[in-house]
């Protein structure tokens, strides 16, 4: 087992590998002088040779590559023209916001989806089939920016159940004390309820935007996938044996259609990846996308290159846990050789 | 041997029609079936793939598709009539008085699940009327009894196997699995659909070999679903044989062979290799199948590829004739008796 | 030949009656090509034209979808950027299909070397949020619509490859190819006239289905601000210049441009569905 998981892991390596050869690449594409766009608008051309000699700008491709890798190693993305800080901290410090907000839309998303694909596929036809078929048709085709924008209208403006989308936390309460970054749990251990609701509210809106652009591929592979699996020989089996209904769905259907559903999952964290950027333009969240689209905005490229790069790690890394967790839920994958 | 047919029979269908509703229309897939199984007995149901063997079984346990639909007819087990009884009844008949397997046994299994669950759950459903069994030492109980229904069906090192998956077995090993959850409960009647399709002939005769030797230990009938004329002759007791939907005859082993009545049954003999016969003995039945969705279908479904059929043949349905325990349904049957030996039924 | 043919166009009825959805999906996308078309041409108003005076007003009969920030008329607006999206998403699902598919062609075709190569560079592509990095490419790149254009060309290359990969495997394996070589085709021979057709039908679903994506991903990069810049009308940067309205209460703003991007995405999508069950009964969802 343990070694299967190693051979996962070597595996993941040359995407690794492939996501860092791409940033470095888009760091030398830049239009013009790449030297220019990182000593900043103001600089003298001295200033811009000094920068480009610092940063190795006028070594071959193979050298800088080499320096690049080296500069990952240290932890060194860079330091942001606009605020000046090392884009590595920055960065860290605005992941767990990014993260909260996948997160609880994963699980919402799969707390909705997987079981309207389940019905959908056990009561073909019905009205929750036709519901399924609608959702995960209108999810593939909605924009996440315009779900975002209607759901603030009509939640916020029209009905004003959910609060103002202004960030993770109404400026009159301050975040608990840090121990993930995610106010939810940090809130809820530093036993803090009250701003633990507010930041729940805060995380309704976004969330539920995320979640409906996800839930479409989710529904859609369950339901697939049961439908599929409800006509399998074994179902047939257990229905034969006598089974009841309940452990022929659950045990012997569900547990089986799954398995291609946790496949789907790593895909859709890619989805979510990017559709994030634009959840947080949206409701002016502080996490690593926002922090990308000002810095783009103010062609300030370091922080780009730096999100461009932890993006794509997180993504290898995500379909990696993906692959171990499917591993120890198939047994049949474990007779590899 | 065949029991005394004094004897009320365990299960007995009457007229049994069932159609299919499709989008390219209804489907006549069986019509006014009969037949009778008494305790203890060995049936062999023999015909063409597609000639509705495996429908009526599925009919009977209640596990059709759901495009199906019975129009007429029953079928009686213990009697309770299977047709009207609900969806709690027959899922408490299921796997307890009557048991079934299924071809290709490895995808007949859950692929995720070690086989001695698989067992387990078939024994705790059914051991809810136990309830003296209830309690923390049910999950030990139900292993050793899983294991034990492995040893039954001559699996080696059964503790060991009672933990592995089904990919991890052969062909044959998980066609007795099958059998072990099949027989787990002690059914009645266990019906096994094409139980050897698939598997090589050595394992073929040893799958054979054991469901029909714990029969007849337990005392428990058996159906046996097949296309193969000579494996059923081998091992059944009573031949009922049907074709397109109908059972055109049905009788003892031996008598079918030797004195088969309908035409149909003569040809599907000449058209089975047995010992010494060469290429060119072999005869195929002609023609296809009727297609089941035509609306005027002839009365009798082989009068298309028959060469005795006539007109009466396509308009009437011929009743059937029984001589002994060997029942005809056919205007121009073969070896026809004499008037004494024929009782009309 | 006239027999084939006829039978396909049976079944294309059969398809189209069978699912009217599909028949409504053919005809928005005879809306939305003629209005790519000529849109500009017929739209009342000036897309470009700012009024002061007649800023953020809501629909009525002068201005349908109302007015923006600067007095524009947004039906126009709408219209217009018609063109402009379809245009992105066109062209860059065209660069993409031409190299994608000979691309996948030749690797399920030649193996080897070929094969791992484009594997390599497919997989590669796929290692990233597809979103994130069309982002930085238009970040590297420039902040141009050409470079919109080939960010999303080279995202959706992956799709292409696997498509013409699979089915050139298929023939490969089935030894169609050896039977083609033998009768004395050239390699590029076989690739041209005997890979290509069977690959298209397939290819051809993806195709639908990628402008659907393609136009999302255009308009999410206007939106936060790449590729297509104000004054231009674009579907994306006609929403994102309504955002900050929507809090409170000029809806009109953002969701005429939105609703115009679902309708045209949902078209795609749907056309997409139709030509698969046309294409290949089997895959019906």
């Amino acid at each position: 087992m343990i070694r299967l998981i190693l051979k996962r892991l070597v595996a993941a390596l040359p995407n690794l590998l492939g996501v860092v050869v791409i940033t470095f690449l888009l760091t030398r594409a830049l239009p013009g002088d790449p030297a220019a766009y990182f000593a900043g608008g103001a600089a003298t051309q001295e200033a811009i040779e000094e920068v480009r000699k610092q940063l190795g700008l006028d070594r071959p491709l193979i050298e800088q590559f080499w320096r690049y890798l080296a500069e990952l190693a240290r932890g060194d993305l860079g330091l942001s023209l606009t605020t000046g800080q090392p884009v590595l901290q920055e960065l860290t410090s605005r992941l767990p916001a990014t993260l909260e907000i996948m997160l609880a839309a994963l699980f919402v998303a799969c707390a909705a989806a997987i079981p309207m694909g389940v019905m959908a596929a056990v009561r073909q036809g019905s009205w929750v089939d036709q519901l399924c078929r609608l959702i995960t048709t209108a999810g593939v085709s909605l924009p996440v920016f315009f779900t975002g924008l209607l759901l603030a209208y009509v939640f916020y403006f029209l009905l004003g159940w959910a609060p103002s989308p202004l960030g993770r936390l109404d400026p009159i309460w301050s975040p608990p004390p840090t121990l993930t970054g995610l106010y939810l749990i940090d809130a809820a251990l530093a036993r803090e309820p009250s701003v633990l609701w507010a930041a729940a509210k805060q995380l309704v809106l976004p969330v539920f935007t995320m979640a409906i652009f996800v839930m479409a591929p989710i529904a859609r592979m369950t339901r697939a996938s049961m439908l599929s699996v409800l006509s399998s020989d074994f179902v047939r089996t257990a229905r034969a044996s006598g089974l009841s209904s309940g452990t022929v769905l659950i045990t012997y259907a569900l547990r089986n259609a799954l398995l291609p559903v946790v496949t789907t999952l790593g895909m859709v964290f890619g989805f979510m990846l990017g559709g994030s950027v634009i959840v947080e333009k949206v409701f002016s969240w502080p996490g690593v996308g926002s922090y990308a689209i000002d810095a783009l905005t103010a062609s300030d490229y370091a922080p780009v290159q730096g999100f461009v790069l932890t993006m794509g790690t997180l993504f290898v890394l995500v379909n990696l846990l993906i692959d171990v967790l499917y591993l120890l839920i198939d047994p049949r994958v474990r007779v590899e050789s | 041997m065949t029991q005394a047919s004094t004897q009320p029979p365990l299960l007995e269908v009457n007229g049994l029609s069932l159609e299919f509703r499709t989008r390219s229309g209804v489907v006549h897939a069986l019509e006014g079936i009969n037949l009778r199984i008494q305790r203890g007995e060995i049936v062999g149901l023999v015909g063409e793939s597609g000639s509705g063997k495996s429908v009526l079984s599925y009919a009977m346990l209640g596990i059709s598709d759901a495009a199906a639909r019975v129009t007429s007819g029953s079928a009686v087990f213990g009697g309770l009539d299977l047709i009207k009884a609900d969806e709690p009844t027959l899922a408490n008949i299921r796997g307890r008085e009557i048991s079934m397997i299924f071809q290709s046994p490895r995808t007949a299994l859950n692929p995720i699940r070690p086989v001695g669950r698989q067992i387990e759950d078939v024994l705790r459903r059914h051991a809810a009327g136990d309830v003296h069994q209830r309690g923390p030492d049910l999950g030990q109980n139900l292993r050793q009894r899983a294991v034990q229904a492995l040893r039954e069906v001559a699996i080696s090192d059964p503790e060991r196997r009672v933990k592995a998956y089904p990919f991890e077995m052969s062909g044959g090993m998980c066609q007795r699995v099958m059998i072990a959850l099949a027989l787990a409960c002690r059914p009645a009647l266990l019906i096994a659909d094409e139980p050897t399709t698939g598997l090589d002939v050595t394992t073929q005769a040893a799958v054979m070999d054991l469901i029909t030797d714990l029969a007849r230990q337990r005392q428990m009938a058996a159906l046996f679903i097949t296309h193969d004329l000579a494996l059923a002759a081998d091992y059944c007791d009573r031949l009922v044989v049907m074709h397109a939907g109908h059972v055109v005859e049905s009788g003892p082993a031996s008598e079918l062979f030797s004195r088969p009545r309908h035409p149909y049954t003569a040809r599907l003999l000449s058209s089975t290799p047995g010992p010494g016969t060469t290429l060119e003995d072999l005869k195929p039945v002609p023609g296809n199948l009727p297609d089941l969705r035509r609306a005027e279908l002839p009365a009798c479904r082989f009068a298309e590829r028959c060469e005795q059929a006539d007109d009466r043949c396509r308009r009437e349905v011929a009743p059937v004739v029984v001589q002994g325990t060997h029942a005809v349904a056919c205007w121009h049957p073969l070896h026809a008796a004499t008037p004494s030996e024929e009782s009309a039924v | 030949m006239s027999a084939q043919r006829s039978t396909w166009w049976s079944h294309a009825r059969h398809v189209i009656g069978d699912n009217p959805v599909t028949l409504v999906a053919a005809v928005l996308f005879a809306l939305l090509a003629v209005l790519a078309l000529i849109g500009p041409f017929i739209v009342p108003y000036d897309p470009l034209a700012s009024k002061a005076e007649s800023a953020l007003q809501p629909p009525s009969a002068a201005h349908w979808f109302g007015t923006d920030a600067l007095g524009r008329d947004i039906f126009s607006r709408v219209v217009v950027a018609t063109r402009m999206d379809l245009g992105i998403a066109v062209s860059s699902v065209v660069l993409s299909f031409a190299v994608g598919v000979p691309l996948g062609l030749a690797a399920g075709f030649l193996g080897g070397w070929w094969e791992r190569g484009v594997t390599r560079l497919s997989d590669t592509i796929m290692a990233f949020p597809l979103f994130v990095l069309a982002m930085g490419i238009v970040a590297a790149l420039g902040n141009t619509v050409g470079n919109i254009v080939l960010a999303t060309a080279l995202i959706n290359l992956p799709f292409y490859i696997r498509v013409a990969r699979a089915e050139a495997n298929i023939r490969r394996e089935a030894g169609w190819v050896e039977a083609a070589r033998l009768s004395g085709n050239s390699d590029m021979r076989i690739l041209a006239f005997h890979l290509f057709p069977n690959a298209l039908p397939p290819a051809m679903v993806q195709v639908s289905l990628n402008m659907g994506w393609a136009i999302l991903n255009a308009a999410g990069l206007s939106f936060i601000g790449l590729g297509v810049r104000p004054p231009q009308a674009e579907w994306g940067i006609l929403v994102a210049e309504g955002a900050q309205f929507i809090v409170s209460g000029e809806w009109w703003v953002s969701l005429f441009p939105g609703a115009a991007l679902m309708l045209a995405v949902f078209t795609f999508n749907l056309l997409g569905d139709a030509l698969r069950d046309l294409f290949d009964p089997r895959r019906r969802t």
